[in-house]
């Protein structure tokens, strides 16, 4: 993975059945999730991978997070 | 005038009504056969009273704050809400054996914690009973899996990590609360003068009582 984003920034990246989750922890680097501090700078993300990258935003009052499902399902073919 | 034909009617009405409200609360309460894996933490050292750093193995839980809207900023939380926490990772939990405790992961952190849980309802793990909801974390000073008595924080942030959506719904991702640094005007913690800090004491048993008796002195007074 490169070095982009910052702590509000998380990766996600479907592994076939759910999401793995990666953030940038307080050393600065990319970790997964569930080992904050971990490492995952190096992590090769596969041709073709389904990924989600979201900003942590605000959700009280108005400028709180307007959730929009897909308009499609990612796992139909 | 009204005939019995009618009473009959609005009786079957009535009744229809009453079981599709039943029926959206029991669906509602339902929870959803998913499976979610739930990572996070806190790269910020938690403390006790003192402000000393808390000793490896102390316990956090992570909950939620049920009937809590999740777009209510935890600057507006009151007690009630605060006392809504309802955890499902961590000792004391609805998932008991999804133990969460602080440790020392060097380079300053020494009494930082992290999550790392994978929840699956099909093999009997439990999720909130509703979605969403706005996750929270509540620390305590102790390192015994017997949590009733220890002082404690809690915290949350306004932020869309900390909501847990439906994991049922495949593009929903999954929530990764975490705590990034001491500077953060999105965290709000329960006792707000004091963060960070296990600070919330819970009264003896015996401190209670003599209050109680001094209350009832006091009343008694002419």
């Amino acid at each position: 993975m490169t070095a982009f984003g910052k702590v509000t920034t998380r990766l996600y990246i479907w592994n076939g059945s759910s999401w793995d989750a990666y953030l940038i922890n307080g050393f600065g680097n990319w970790a997964p999730a569930n080992n904050q501090f971990g490492n995952s700078n190096d992590l090769p993300i596969a041709a073709n991978a389904a990924i989600f990258v979201n900003r942590e935003t605000e959700v009280s009052g108005p400028e709180g997070i307007i959730a929009a499902p897909l308009p499609y399902d990612l796992l139909s073919e | 005038m009204i005939s019995s034909n009618d009473h009959l009617k609005e009786q079957k009405i009535l009744k229809n009504i009453i079981k599709k409200s039943l029926a959206f609360v029991i669906l509602n309460s339902v929870t959803h056969a998913a499976s979610v894996s739930i990572g996070g933490g806190s790269f910020a050292n938690l403390l006790d009273a003192s402000g000393n750093d808390l000793p490896t193995g102390s316990q956090v839980q992570l909950g939620f704050f049920l009937g809590v809207a999740t777009s209510k900023s935890g600057d507006d939380y009151t007690s009630v809400d605060w006392d809504s926490f309802s955890p499902f990772l961590g000792v004391g939990s609805s998932n008991p054996d999804e133990v969460i405790g602080t440790f020392d992961a060097g380079g300053g952190f020494e009494s930082a914690f992290q999550i790392s849980s994978t929840l699956d309802t099909d093999l009997g793990d439990s999720l909130p009973l509703g979605f969403p909801v706005r996750l929270g974390f509540r620390i305590f000073d102790t390192t015994e899996s017997l949590i009733e008595g220890a002082a404690y924080n809690t915290v949350v942030r306004d932020v869309s990590t900390w909501v847990f959506n439906d994991p049922g719904i495949v593009t929903n991702q999954p929530p990764t609360p975490s705590i990034s640094g001491t500077d953060d005007p999105a965290m709000f913690w329960e006792d707000r003068a004091n963060p960070f800090r296990t600070s919330i004491a819970i009264p003896e048993a015996s401190s209670i009582i003599t209050l109680l008796l001094g209350a009832g002195l006091f009343a008694g007074r002419p």
